[in-house]
């Protein structure tokens, strides 16, 4: 019984392995706009595009990893502004990731590659360093010559972590493990023996509604209280849970509370401050930094 | 009859040297397939198919695919009884070693599997459950690697001369810096004793 087959199985696999790299442009999923500035919580200029790339964690295990990043109207790399800060998003517990496209195409029409990958059950909690592997292979992948996603970003560009519910408890992992740039918590609150202490000193956005029905205001402002500053509390009004998210179930409604506001007008007041928050810790802006110092957001009421 | 069990086999051993090549995870599980003595062992499992040529009762070729075709290995097996017989209830210990091809994040990796289990066999029945580490580490980026510590359970049950079951397994994989992520595997196996193969190509030649 000789493992004749090995040979060709070896050449298979490369085919196959490179059949997941895409070279192409990605897919459009906003086109860009000039006539958009991207202040106030609306989109950016650029358009927005998805490409899925495939890597390995712990030598065999498969991520499965979609990135958005600045387009132009084809789907290539807008490379005016590459490299572009990377922010490391993580699903919400039960929550597959693409209910959060919305807020990568936003970050990307901003000028920001974001990259969500996919977790068996769609739970993070279960491979929590998937992110980091996940921003590896990124880097690997913008390193690569004739790549769709070449030079979109830096080797050891500027990274921020953020999660939304049981994600943001795995975006305070990873920002303290990994030592990203800044964190933030969408209706999240850290876990208790998350040892945030390690990275006093780095930015902390935790922004969520008041109507949200999973994490509530006092869990989130105690769990916010145990960072060190810089950090802010940013509360929506009339904001519930799964409006963070896209295409919520009754079931999931059912937990929540009634969101008072529209979706549209309780996201915009969020992205104000996200985009502040974003704009003032990756790219150092100094009128973002003096707005969130100022903490003037309308719909939104701010602590520290 | 026997003309009838000799295609069956035959069906069987054609199925079984059909997908030799498909059945990966780091782990080459079919080390710990119920077989004793020369055999060819095949699980079927995912997210990780593996197969196990035993030579010699205490000698295994062991080739692993991690589907679909994300990693694939091939490696050497040993085993040793350490306490009972061979019916009844028995205590093995199994070492497997070799290398692996990841192929998303394309490199060349080092495995070791040292497991161990406890069996009861009867004459048409074999249960056994056991613990298993299957290392992997990658030699073009050493910070990746696998430190998997998985429990498992097989059930068998004798068809003729083959043998036929599932089995099942979970656990965590540790890596240095990292969280443990969950580890989850099952899957179904048939083993053929070496003497049996002969028998089908004899009757089928």
């Amino acid at each position: 019984m000789r493992p004749r087959s090995t040979p060709s199985l070896l050449a298979l696999s490369l085919t196959l392995s490179s059949a997941c790299m895409p070279t192409g442009p990605g897919t459009v999923e906003r086109t860009p706009d000039p006539a958009r500035n991207g202040s106030d919580g609306s989109e950016g200029a650029y358009g927005a595009a998805l490409v899925t790339i495939q890597t390995q964690a712990r030598v065999t295990e498969r991520v499965t990893v979609d990135v958005v990043f600045p387009s132009d109207s084809a789907g290539n790399l807008d490379r005016r502004g590459a490299p572009y800060p990377v922010i490391v998003f993580t699903q919400g517990g039960l929550v597959p990731s693409d209910r959060y496209r919305w807020l990568a195409k936003h970050f990307a029409t901003r000028g920001y590659v974001t990259l969500s990958t996919r977790h068996v059950l769609d739970l993070a909690i279960f491979q929590v360093d998937n992110g980091t592997a996940a921003l590896q292979a990124l880097r690997r992948t913008a390193s690569t010559p004739g790549h769709t996603l070449a030079n979109a970003v830096a080797p050891t560009g500027p990274v921020v972590a953020m999660g939304h519910s049981l994600g943001g408890v795995i975006a305070s992992w990873q920002w303290v493990q990994y030592g990203y740039a800044g964190v933030v918590l969408l209706a999240s609150f850290p876990e208790g023996s998350a040892e945030v202490s390690l990275r006093a000193g780095t930015p902390v956005l935790s922004i969520t509604g008041d109507r949200d029905g999973l994490a509530r205001v006092p869990d989130v402002t105690a769990g916010l209280l145990r960072f060190s500053p810089p950090r802010l509390l940013a509360v929506v009004q009339g904001m519930n849970h799964f409006d963070w998210t896209e295409g919520a179930s009754p079931s999931e409604l059912s937990r929540d509370q009634s969101p008072t506001r529209p979706q549209t007008a309780t996201r915009t007041d969020a992205l104000r401050v996200i985009d502040t928050w974003l704009d003032a810790t990756l790219r150092s802006d100094p009128q973002a930094q003096q707005a969130l110092t100022l903490g003037s957001f309308s719909g939104v009421t701010v602590s520290r | 009859m026997t003309r009838t069990l000799s295609s069956v086999l035959a069906g069987l051993a054609s199925l079984a040297l059909t997908l030799r090549a498909a059945p990966a995870h780091a782990d080459p599980s079919a080390l710990r397939a119920p077989t004793l003595g020369p055999a060819i062992a095949f699980v079927v499992a995912a997210p990780e198919s593996s197969r196990a040529v035993w030579l010699r009762p205490w000698l295994a070729i062991t080739q692993e695919v991690r589907l679909p075709f994300d990693a694939f290995g091939l490696g050497v097996g040993l085993r040793r009884t350490l306490a009972g017989r061979e019916r009844g209830w028995a205590l093995d210990v199994q070492l497997g070693a070799g290398f692996m091809v990841p192929t998303l994040y394309p490199g060349l990796a080092l495995t070791l599997s040292p497991s161990t289990s406890i069996r009861v066999r009867g004459d048409n029945l074999w249960f056994s459950m056991g613990l298993a580490a299957p290392a992997a580490i990658r030699l073009n980026d050493t910070r990746d690697m696998r430190l998997p510590l998985q429990g498992e359970l097989w059930f068998a049950f004798r068809a003729g001369p083959i043998w036929l079951g599932a089995m099942t397994a979970i656990g965590a994989v540790f890596a240095p810096s990292q969280s443990a992520a969950l580890l989850m595997q099952g899957g179904g196996y048939i083993a053929i004793p070496m003497e049996s193969i002969s028998s089908i190509m004899t009757h089928t030649r």
